[in-house]
């Protein structure tokens, strides 16, 4: 038997960028296009069922065009069953798509935080899931009713999150479930994570189909998952991770104290840029000790690097030869003083947010020191959780 | 630190060339393209290299390829300098693609290149070891070039000094300052705005991210509605469902209703049909009756009813008419022996009289009012005329008494209130004449012999103060007087001769004149005459002048003597008024005199005044006396004399009242009278009208109807009218026509009854004609057989009836299809449930189809609703979006703002705490040594606390400004030089005191000016090492006077 396991779609997030108006749109066009791969993936490994771990859509912005693709692929494998486990994105409630929306006759959708129970009459399988429902996911019980004996089938949990994970305790708690399931598939983990592992029963996070913010970790696929039955006991003989990611993330950090000029500084930034995959989504931060010749020409060498991604931004975290990188020398005059000073508020900035105004505000003097016309600043994509946004 | 000595290999077009420096302040002198300039770059890029920055990969400078060794390969040089804490240091350099740099310590020299850290060009940092600076604050702070000197002096520029010093404070160099950072960060400011500015970013993206905000609250909206809607749809899309499954159960029962009905009517007509087969063999013993009119017997009943009700009424009428006949005979006899006489317009005339009467009656009333009023309205009159009497008669017969008499109190009281004013103003007069008199008598005693006191004054002083003076003045008049004397003295016997010689050509000539009687002698002889008199005259003036001047000098020898005898002073009145005043200054005394003189001018005043007052006085009490006496006279008239002036307003009160009283009555009177004779007029007209009214009932009724009411026998003849006439004849008349009335209606009764009888006549005639006729028809002979026959003809009409009826059931039950058809159709059909009614289903169907149809209807809407609201909006997403883009564009605004805010206030901050350190260390050092600069003309440099400069002068301890014109280009110099300095021994506090390296500064220099400025700086070397790069001649020779060594350089060799 084999089944696929995914999560964390989140169909129809929005995306923003400060550099590229349509990268919202191009974003939430390359979710499609994953949501088709795994589709493709079901039919290319024939798989017996898919099972989706929560947030298969953000349902908050989900539109009618995107519920009506979901009909049409969920429609094209039937009869190859899926049953969805509502997340936190796409959580039950009265106004739910899961529940406004009509779906094929093979999907099946947990619609209520208690377990319920899934049977398949084609296959020996047997799924017990739960939904989250207004936000929150308690099950009344931890655990569903699972058969005290094996009966030949296939018994799989599927859930977004399990009630009892606290990583403190999680191995303790999984080892209290019953020895008759063989596959506990969660959906909200960061990354693609084997949770616990036992001759019974593996359970694992099956982490992000597509990198959705920085948090991410790879490897960004779904999982297929193959059972093999033992006396009358079906058990995972083996997990695959099969790739669907399509775009790649990078945050480069660019040390450009030996910088001489503009060329070659774009090279440096074409050479770095050109390692990532496309499509690319990047942000650059310039550090070390950069003169102000050279600083003068980072704007125009961004804009050439810039096209080749699908959104770009950057940020000067570097210092200043000229004024900021005064260690060495006496500090009789008033600049030297403030610069010092400065070092000494940066020291003690109580959080992240008010050290980056401290930082800025040096930047800020030393360009007007240089004489250096003062730009305002670009920023990062709005999904990747830099701290300048937090 | 101070420059020793070095050597140039080759840098640039200077090629092994010696350096020697000297202590304190030195020229290097080169003429033009001489290569003074290189020296000066020497100096700096054997101290700081040749390298761009510190960087690995770091380019060389311009100079690098500048001073390229034109001559020579060996671009290196050598520096020898001694740090302040006496270490000398040789640093021994190689310009060039491979630069190196080796460095010896101490006299004897020891390398210690390999102390210091290297940087990543390769560049050893000593200097920061030494200096603790870079190249270019050295340059700021250690070398004045010609332009920044040039236009220190202009009025335009004399904040420069100022703005030189807050620079190199501020960042060391003079090509950048605090300020301008400032400026720079405030127009960032400016550029990024508020949300109030106008076409700014942060006003851009708030106003943008405004309407997003709305465009996703409104979207969010709208989502919420379809949500809603899609909820709805899905409901009513069940409840469909619901109703189509419940329509088709409905349409199952239906069809087994109609089952079930067919079948129970194919059972009901099976039942009708044995029903007719049961009648049928009774139908011909009914048929002979089947065509009797049985529909008649009603009407022959009625038309026998109709006979019999007639005969009855018929006889009833007759009664009736007898009994109408008799009442009306014995009416028409009492109307026969009446004597009333019938008068027709009878109404009019009583109308006419009442309305005769009701004038006759009001007008009475008004007049008995009137009678009554009369009498009481001539009663007051009485009354006021008594009152009017009482009154005093100027009051009585004058309305205007009180007024003269007020007029004359008012102006009595004026009058005596200004008597007062004037005695009290005489009185205080007198006191004050008094006191002055009191207070001027001691004076007067005391000044009483004085009229010139401040001649006196200056005479006691004269004599007091200067007496050898004075002595020595009078003795010199004494001496002048003797030159006089012996002047006249010395011209007397002159005088004498010459008179005498004159008398004698006089006498001769007129000798002469006598004898030879020529007119001649006598003109010779009057002109001799002539100056016989100016002789005469002169002898004679010469003896009184004489006189004077021994009375003269007599009074000044007494003076002189009694100056020596100090007599005069003591004897001086002044000094005997100061006796008697007790005073000890004669200023007192001036004082005293001139409050005398003072005292005895207001004196004459104060009795001017006296004697002007007591006048008025007189003239007032007159004057109140007489109006007094007028006063008492006029009161008396008026009954109420005026025994005491207390009395006055008390009086005039009461004669007030009077007159107000009087008048009052007066106008009362008057009133009153002008009332009575309007109501006597008023009776006379109403009496004549009441008697016309009595003609008038006479004229127009009384002549009409008289003689007809004394017929009747309601009015006696020459009785007046009255309402009791008219009201017996009414009575008479209603009488005679009741009766008229009576005798009418029965007679019209009578007629109606007669009418009632022919009708009843012919309504019974007509009855028996009709019934005949029917009983003719059927043969009947009479109405018993008529009965009889009908009875049995009603049996037979039932029989038939229910044959027929029994037929049509049966026919209704089968319609179209036949007894055999139902049989067959319902041979299967076998009833398990009792029927439900078929019409309620069929109504439980409509409106069942009626309710899918409105679902269908309410889901199309829905569905339209939706497609509309999805066409409303953009997807919420694509908002949020942009709405998350803006956001983050505010937040960088916002941070950005504070972050300048910050910058600001700590760059405000810290400038603030560094000047004011600043400020005190400056202003010591600067004020020395420009104090010494300017040979202690300026005591003091006052530096404030935003490094204002101010000048102290030593001779006035005036503070002045900088831009103040009285200062001299040539001061302004010597406080930048020394500023400078002071600046480079701050900077000392730090590291090096560094020399300072002049850049051919002082070019357009005049003579004396340069002549100052060297005197300046050779002052200032004391403090530091200066070396002047020039190219002017005199400043050579200059410096040989001024005792400064001065080392030449050229292309080729230095001396």
């Amino acid at each position: 038997m084999f089944i696929i396991h995914t999560a964390n779609l989140f169909l129809d997030k929005p995306f923003s960028s400060f550099s590229n108006p349509n990268y919202g749109r191009e974003r939430r066009e390359k979710q499609l296009e994953v949501l088709s791969d795994i589709i493709n993936k079901v039919l290319e490994y024939k798989a017996d069922a898919l099972l989706i771990a929560g947030n298969l859509l953000d349902s908050e912005y989900a539109t009618d065009e995107t519920l009506h693709i979901l009909y049409e692929k969920f429609k094209s494998i039937q009869p190859i069953p899926i049953i969805i486990s509502p997340g936190t994105a796409d959580p039950i409630h009265t106004y739910s798509p899961y529940y406004l929306e009509d779906f094929p006759e093979n999907v099946f959708i947990a619609n209520q935080s208690n377990w319920v129970k899934w049977e398949s009459t084609e296959i020996p399988l047997v799924v017990y899931t739960s939904a989250i429902c207004n936000e929150t996911n308690n099950p009344a019980v931890p655990f569903p009713d699972l058969p005290e004996k094996n009966d030949g089938r296939n018994h799989i949990i599927l859930a977004h999150q399990f009630p009892f994970i606290e990583e403190c305790q999680q191995n303790k708690e999984f080892a209290r479930l019953q020895a008759t399931v063989s596959y506990v598939a969660l959906g909200k983990g960061q990354e693609y994570m084997e949770l616990y592992r036992s001759p019974q029963y593996t359970a694992c996070y099956c982490g992000f189909p597509e990198p959705i913010c920085f948090d991410n970790k790879p490897p960004f696929g779904v999982l297929g998952i193959h059972f093999q039955q033992h006396d009358n006991k079906w058990e995972v003989s083996k997990i695959e991770h099969l790739i669907t990611q399509k775009t790649y993330y990078s945050h480069i950090e660019l040390n450009i104290s030996n910088i001489l000029d503009r060329d070659e500084l774009t090279q440096i930034l074409s050479n770095e840029i050109g390692k990532i995959q496309k499509p690319r989504i990047v942000h650059i931060q310039f550090i070390g000790t950069v003169s102000a010749n050279v600083l003068k020409t980072i704007p125009s060498a961004v804009q050439i690097v810039e096209k080749e991604c699908e959104s770009f931004t950057w940020n000067i975290e570097a210092d200043f030869e000229e004024y900021m990188d005064i260690k060495d020398e006496q500090q009789f005059t008033i600049l030297s003083e403030f610069f010092k000073q400065i070092q000494q508020e940066l020291k003690y900035a109580p959080n992240h947010t008010i050290y980056k105004i401290i930082n800025r505000a040096r930047h800020l003097t030393a360009e007007s020191a240089l004489e250096i016309k003062l730009m305002i600043p670009t920023i990062e994509t709005n999904e990747v959780p830099f701290q300048w946004n937090s | 630190m101070e420059f020793i000595k070095g050597h140039i290999y080759g840098y640039g077009k200077l090629q092994d060339i010696p350096l020697e420096f000297h202590r304190g302040f030195q020229i290097i002198f080169g003429l033009n393209e001489s290569g003074k300039t290189t020296l000066f770059n020497f100096l700096l890029d054997i101290l700081f290299g040749q390298k761009t920055s510190h960087k690995s990969n770091a380019p060389f400078t311009e100079n690098f390829y500048k001073y390229t060794p034109w001559n020579t390969q060996d671009y290196r040089g050598n520096l020898t300098y001694r740090l302040d804490k006496g270490k000398v240091i040789h640093l021994y350099r190689v310009f060039g693609q491979k630069p190196s740099l080796e460095i010896y310590e101490g006299l004897d020299p020891k390398e210690i290149t390999d102390t210091f850290q290297i940087y990543p060009n390769q560049e050893i940092a000593f200097i920061q070891n030494h200096l603790g600076i870079n190249r270019e604050i050295f340059i700021g702070v250690a070398t004045i070039s010609a332009k920044i000197l040039e236009s220190l002096g202009s009025p335009a520029d004399k904040e420069k000094i100022r703005e030189h010093l807050l620079r190199l404070a501020d960042v060391g160099t003079l090509t950048q300052s605090i300020q301008n950072i400032l400026d720079s960060l405030e127009r960032y400011q400016k550029d990024i705005g508020t949300e109030q500015d106008y076409k700014h970013p942060k006003n851009i993206i708030f106003k943008q991210l405004e309407i997003l905000e709305n465009e996703y609250e409104q979207a969010k909206i709208i989502v919420e509605n379809i949500k809603e809607r899609k909820l709805q749809l899905k409901q009513n899309l069940e409840q469909l469902h619901i109703l189509q499954v419940e329509f088709q159960q409905l349409q199952a029962k239906l069809q087994y209703t109609r089952q079930y009905a067919m079948w129970r009517r194919k059972n009901d007509a099976r039942a009708l049909k044995d029903k007719l087969d049961k009648l049928t063999p009774n139908f011909f013993s009914y048929s002979a009756y089947r065509d009797f009119p049985v529909e008649y017997n009603s009407r022959v009943l009625q038309l026998e009813m109709t006979i019999r009700n007639g005969e009855y009424q018929k006889q009833k009428i007759q009664n009736e008419i007898e009994q109408i006949t008799q009442e009306k005979n014995n009416i028409e006899m009492q109307l026969y022996n009446q004597t009333f006489v019938l008068i027709d317009d009878i109404a009019d005339c009583q109308k006419k009289f009442e309305q005769f009467m009701r004038y006759l009656d009001s007008n009475n009333s008004v007049l008995s009012e009137l009678y009554g009023k009369q009498k009481e309205l001539k009663k007051q009159i009485q009354g006021v005329e008594q009152i009017i009497a009482e009154l005093p008669e100027p009051i009585r017969k004058r309305d205007d008494f009180y007024q003269e008499i007020n007029s004359f109190i008012n102006l009595y009281q004026n009058s005596l209130e200004e008597t007062q004013k004037n005695e009290s103003k005489l009185n205080k007069l007198k006191e004050k004449q008094d006191v002055i008199e009191e207070e001027l008598k001691p004076l007067k005693e005391l000044f009483k012999d004085i009229t010139n006191m401040p001649e006196l004054i200056d005479d006691y002083w004269r004599y007091k103060n200067r007496p050898e003076e004075e002595q020595r003045e009078l003795e010199e008049q004494v001496q002048d007087l003797e030159v006089i004397q012996e002047h006249i003295l010395s011209r007397r016997p002159a005088d004498i001769i010459l008179g005498a010689i004159c008398l004698f050509i006089d006498l001769l000539l007129f000798c002469l004149f006598i004898k030879t009687q020529k007119m001649e002698s006598l003109i010779f002889a009057a002109v001799v005459s002539f100056a016989l008199l100016y002789f005469v005259n002169s002898y004679w003036k010469g003896k009184r002048d004489l006189k004077e001047i021994a009375n003269s000098h007599k009074q000044l020898q007494e003076k002189i003597q009694r100056i020596v005898s100090y007599e005069y002073v003591e004897k001086h009145p002044i000094t005997i008024l100061l006796q008697k005043a007790q005073l000890e200054h004669p200023r007192e005394l001036q004082g005293l005199y001139d409050n005398y003189l003072n005292l005895v001018k207001v004196l004459e005043d104060l009795m001017n005044q006296i004697e002007s007052a007591k006048e008025l006085f007189i003239i007032n009490q007159t004057r109140t006396q007489h109006l007094l006496d007028e006063l008492q006279k006029l009161f008396k008239e008026a009954s109420v004399p005026l025994e005491s002036e207390e009395q006055m307003e008390q009086n005039r009160r009461k004669v007030f009242n009077l007159q107000e009283k009087s008048n009052e009555y007066h106008r009362i009177l008057w009133e009153l009278k002008n009332k009575l004779q309007q109501q006597t007029k008023d009776i006379i007209r109403k009496e004549e009208y009441g008697k016309s009214i009595q003609t008038k009932i006479k004229e127009t009724i009384l002549d009409n109807i008289g003689e007809k009411l004394i017929q009747t026998g309601v009015l006696r003849p020459n009785e007046p009218l009255s309402y009791e006439t008219f009201r017996a004849y009414y009575q008479a008349e209603a009488r005679y026509r009741e009766l008229k009335t009576k005798v009418s209606e029965l007679c019209k009764r009578r007629l109606e009854l007669n009418q009632q009888l022919i009708n009843w006549n012919e309504e019974i005639s007509e009855a028996q004609q009709q019934l005949q006729e029917i009983l003719t028809s059927v043969k009947v002979n009479d109405l018993t057989e008529w009965k009889t026959q009908c009875a049995k003809a009603e049996e037979a009409q039932k029989f038939f009836s229910h044959l027929e009826q029994t037929k049509t059931q049966l026919q209704l039950l089968l319609g179209d299809d036949t007894l055999d058809e139902l049989e067959q159709n319902t041979q299967d059909f076998v009833p398990t449930l009792p029927p439900e009614d078929e019409s309620t289903l069929q109504q439980i169907i409509e409106q069942t189809t009626e309710e899918i149809e409105q679902h269908t209807q309410l889901i199309q809407t829905l569905q339209n609703e939706l497609a509309e609201l999805n066409r409303k909006t953009r997807p919420l997403n694509e908002i949020k979006e942009e709405k998350d883009c803006l956001k983050a564009k505010w937040k960088i605004l916002q941070n950005e703002m504070e972050s300048i805010l910050f910058a600001i206030s700590l760059l405000q901050q810290v400038s603030s705490d560094h000047y004011q350190k600043l400020a005190q260390f400056l202003k010591d050092e600067i004020s020395r040594l420009f104090s010494k600069l300017t040979d202690g003309k300026y005591s003091e440099v006052l530096v404030e606390n935003d490094l204002t400069l101010k000048l102290n002068i030593s001779e006035t301890g005036n503070l002045i400004p900088l831009h103040e014109p009285s200062l001299r280009q040539g001061t302004l110099e010597q406080l930048y030089f020394a500023m400078r300095i002071a600046f480079i021994k701050i900077i000392s506090k730090f590291g090096e005191t560094l020399p300072m390296l002049l850049d051919d500064p002082f070019s357009n220099y005049d003579y004396p000016r340069l002549v100052q400025t060297l005197n300046t700086l050779k002052s200032l070397s004391e403090n530091c090492q200066i070396i002047l790069f020039t190219c002017r001649n005199d400043i050579l020779e200059l410096a040989t006077n001024l005792d400064i060594p001065v080392t030449k350089i050229d292309d080729s060799k230095p001396q």
